[in-house]
């Protein structure tokens, strides 16, 4: 598939996967993260189909059932994407990073900055830890962290389903506060 | 006016790897001096509770800073009170207030070491 | 004895529906705590025997609730003596205080609540009750802000029941302690004051928090009087500090002192006080830290301020003083108004009119974009119902 850079081509794109998916309903998340961030492995882990449109953006489908779809992108921050029309309509992002790396922490403060100055979706905040020990007892950031009512710090393995799961969990509990 | 996210994370990360909090809140004004202290105020009340049971008094953590402000006093105060209380000090002796925050702010930080056990 | 899974515990919340108890039972979630509301007592009984849940969160009285009457009643059934329960009451109902240290329960949580508090301490809760193995061992005892309930109010509750135990209060910086043996008030500790000094003073705390704890202990009588006249005395002393309080000048105002003041006519406490304002300092500081009875000490510097040897004015504000203030005062009004402490912060921030623009792209962006850029916060629509969130939620949890 062509890649999601300009705001026409993405439309299209977008109105073409619809077509051929032919599902009704859609919800867009972001991945967001700085380079190097493991945004490839946690779409992987969530999505069963995963196409890479670029060397920056990431695509992948989770499907709920035939009426509902779920499109994931994943995406190096500073690259050009489609913000202002994702952002409008997309159900809320994730921040990732290297929990173990500074430079990769510093990305994501920026991203963050960014993110939160203009889109008032709710976001996690993803420390990808993979294969290493937890940095800190676990009943001391179960379930998670609270930064704001929007806003949720949790660690994760972006290779392990399941922990890529308790964070597209958390933000979907965060959408549906925000409903209520 | 309140503490950015990004802030809170920089803050959250330095409690969670034990790193010092002052290079991180050296630039900052008064104003959010007195809100990060009460953002590591409950991110320490969190911490400890979690870790050490629901009754986990807040004077664990009060008591650390009380010591911290009899220090303080052992060496002058300049306003000659008898108590420091930080946010009234914030018109009357801004340094102080700033200093003693920093103060707080660090003894927390190691409070959140002890009771994560962080090496 | 652990009831329930461990993996994924149940709860039994016995109150009324509502949107605090919708809240609550949704943060439980986020702690892997399934929670089961039910409205009635006898229902949830019922409940309880059959499937015995690992921890009963109950209202006290509510329209067909009974929280007492269950406790009782699960205590005498042996599929529901060992449940843990915690009641949740409004404190201001004194039956309801009384209630409360009368009977055997686990813990008690004052409404209105955190439901995130709630959440870590029964988290905490049901973590020692996998750690033992003799069932939980209970400690009774709460924490609790004086505003909700002052030290009268503590003591009248204990003395009523009969009970015996030690409060610790906090007023920062200062911190005071009072005994309290089968209803009677034995001894009291505030700096170096006598024994009834120091309760006098601290009956007069009506800001701070307090630690209560039902326990037993071995402690010399202090004070002599009994409950009931203390009791009398305080409110009268209480009073009397508000009556006297008002006609000050409010609590932090700085007072300062002349330069030449004789002496000789002020009395002992007077003098003290004046000792005390070599620099000029707030009210408020000045009465905590004469450490003498406060009503005494509220009398002495109206007879100072009324002669004119100490003067009371504002505090120097400034344009930051001014702006710190309302950041305060908006910090304590959104506090007051959100339930949830991390909405305390997000409800007042309002992003859009005067934020300083950036480019969504790291570069080049074309004259079409940067109109698409104009509105400062892109406003965020949710395209998909609730429904479909929870059946994207159910979709995950259940691979």
């Amino acid at each position: 598939m062509p890649g999601y850079v300009s705001q026409d081509r993405n439309q299209i794109n977008m109105n073409r996967l619809r077509e051929e998916s032919g599902v009704q309903r859609v919800g867009e998340l972001v991945v967001v993260g700085p380079p190097g961030a493991a945004k490839q492995p946690f779409l992987s882990a969530l999505c069963p189909r995963v196409e890479i449109a670029n060397q920056d953006i990431i695509l992948g489908s989770l499907p709920i059932h035939e009426e509902l779809m779920v499109y994931c992108y994943g995406i190096s921050y500073g690259q050009g994407f489609a913000w202002d029309l994702v952002g409008r309509k997309m159900l809320g992002y994730i921040v990732i990073f290297d929990w173990f790396d500074d430079q990769s922490f510093a990305g994501s403060k920026e991203i963050i900055e960014f993110t939160s100055s203009y889109f008032n979706a709710p976001f996690i905040i993803a420390a990808d830890i993979g294969d290493r020990v937890l940095p800190v007892p676990e009943c001391a950031i179960r379930p998670h962290i609270g930064l704001s009512a929007m806003t949720k710090f949790m660690f994760c393995r972006s290779n392990k389903p399941d922990s890529v799961r308790k964070v597209v969990v958390t933000l979907l509990d965060l959408l549906i506060e925000k409903l209520e | 006016m309140l503490l950015s996210i990004s802030l809170k994370m920089e803050l959250l990360r330095a409690l969670l790897t034990g790193t010092a909090l002052t290079p991180v809140l050296e630039p900052l004004p008064p104003t959010d001096l007195l809100l990060v202290h009460r953002f590591v105020w409950e991110k320490t009340l969190e911490f400890g509770i979690k870790m050490q049971g629901r009754h986990f008094p807040q004077d664990e953590i009060q008591a650390r800073l009380r010591s911290l402000s009899q220090a303080q006093f052992s060496r002058g105060c300049p306003a000659k009170l008898k108590n420091c209380q930080l946010q009234e000090c914030y018109m009357q002796q801004p340094g102080c207030m700033r200093a003693m925050a920093l103060q707080q702010i660090e003894a927390m930080g190691s409070a959140v070491q002890e009771f994560l056990i962080i090496q | 004895m652990n009831n329930g899974s461990t993996k994924h515990p149940k709860l039994l919340l016995l109150d009324l529906a509502s949107s605090e108890t919708a809240q609550l039972i949704k943060v439980l979630g986020d702690y892997q705590i399934n929670a089961e509301l039910v409205s009635d007592s006898e229902h949830a009984y019922h409940l309880c025997i059959q499937h015995p849940p690992a921890l009963i969160l109950s209202e006290v009285t509510q329209e067909n609730i009974d929280g007492i009457s269950l406790f009782h009643k699960l205590r005498e059934h042996p599929m529901g003596k060992n449940i843990p329960f915690i009641l949740l009451a409004r404190v201001n109902e004194l039956e309801d205080r009384l209630k409360i240290l009368q009977f055997d329960i686990d813990d008690y949580i004052a409404k209105p609540y955190y439901p995130e508090e709630v959440a870590v301490r029964v988290d905490a809760i049901l973590q020692e009750l996998e750690r033992q193995t003799g069932g939980l061992q209970r400690t009774h005892g709460f924490t609790g802000s004086l505003e909700d309930m002052n030290l009268m109010d503590l003591i009248q509750t204990l003395e009523l029941g009969n009970k015996s135990a030690i409060i610790h209060l906090f007023r920062d910086p200062e911190e005071g302690y009072v005994y309290i043996q089968q209803g009677e008030v034995v001894d009291a500790a505030l700096h170096d004051l006598s024994a009834e000094e120091a309760l006098q003073n601290l009956m007069m705390w009506l800001h701070g928090y307090f630690d209560l704890e039902i326990s037993t202990f071995q402690r010399a009588r202090q004070i002599n009087r009994s409950t009931r006249e203390l009791l009398v005395s305080g409110s009268q002393r209480i009073h009397a500090y508000k009556e006297r309080a008002n006609q000050m000048p409010p609590m932090d105002s700085i007072l300062s002192r002349k330069s030449d003041i004789a002496t000789e006519a002020l009395s002992d406490l007077e003098r003290q006080i004046l000792a005390l304002l070599r620099k000029p300092q707030p009210l408020r500081l000045l009465i905590s830290a004469s450490r003498n009875d406060e009503l005494r000490v509220l009398e002495a510097l109206q007879n100072l301020l009324e002669r004119g040897v100490i003067t009371a004015h504002a505090a120097a504000i400034t344009s930051q003083d001014i702006m710190a203030q309302n950041i305060m005062m908006r910090v304590a009004h959104a506090r007051e108004m959100h339930k949830d402490p991390y909405s305390r912060i997000a409800s007042f921030f309002k992003r859009g009119n005067g934020e300083k623009k950036k480019s969504l792209l790291m570069n080049e962006t074309s004259p079409a974009q940067q109109q698409l850029i104009a509105p400062a916060v892109i406003t965020h629509k949710i395209f998909l119902q609730r429904g479909d969130l929870l059946l994207i939620r159910q979709r995950l949890l259940a691979q």
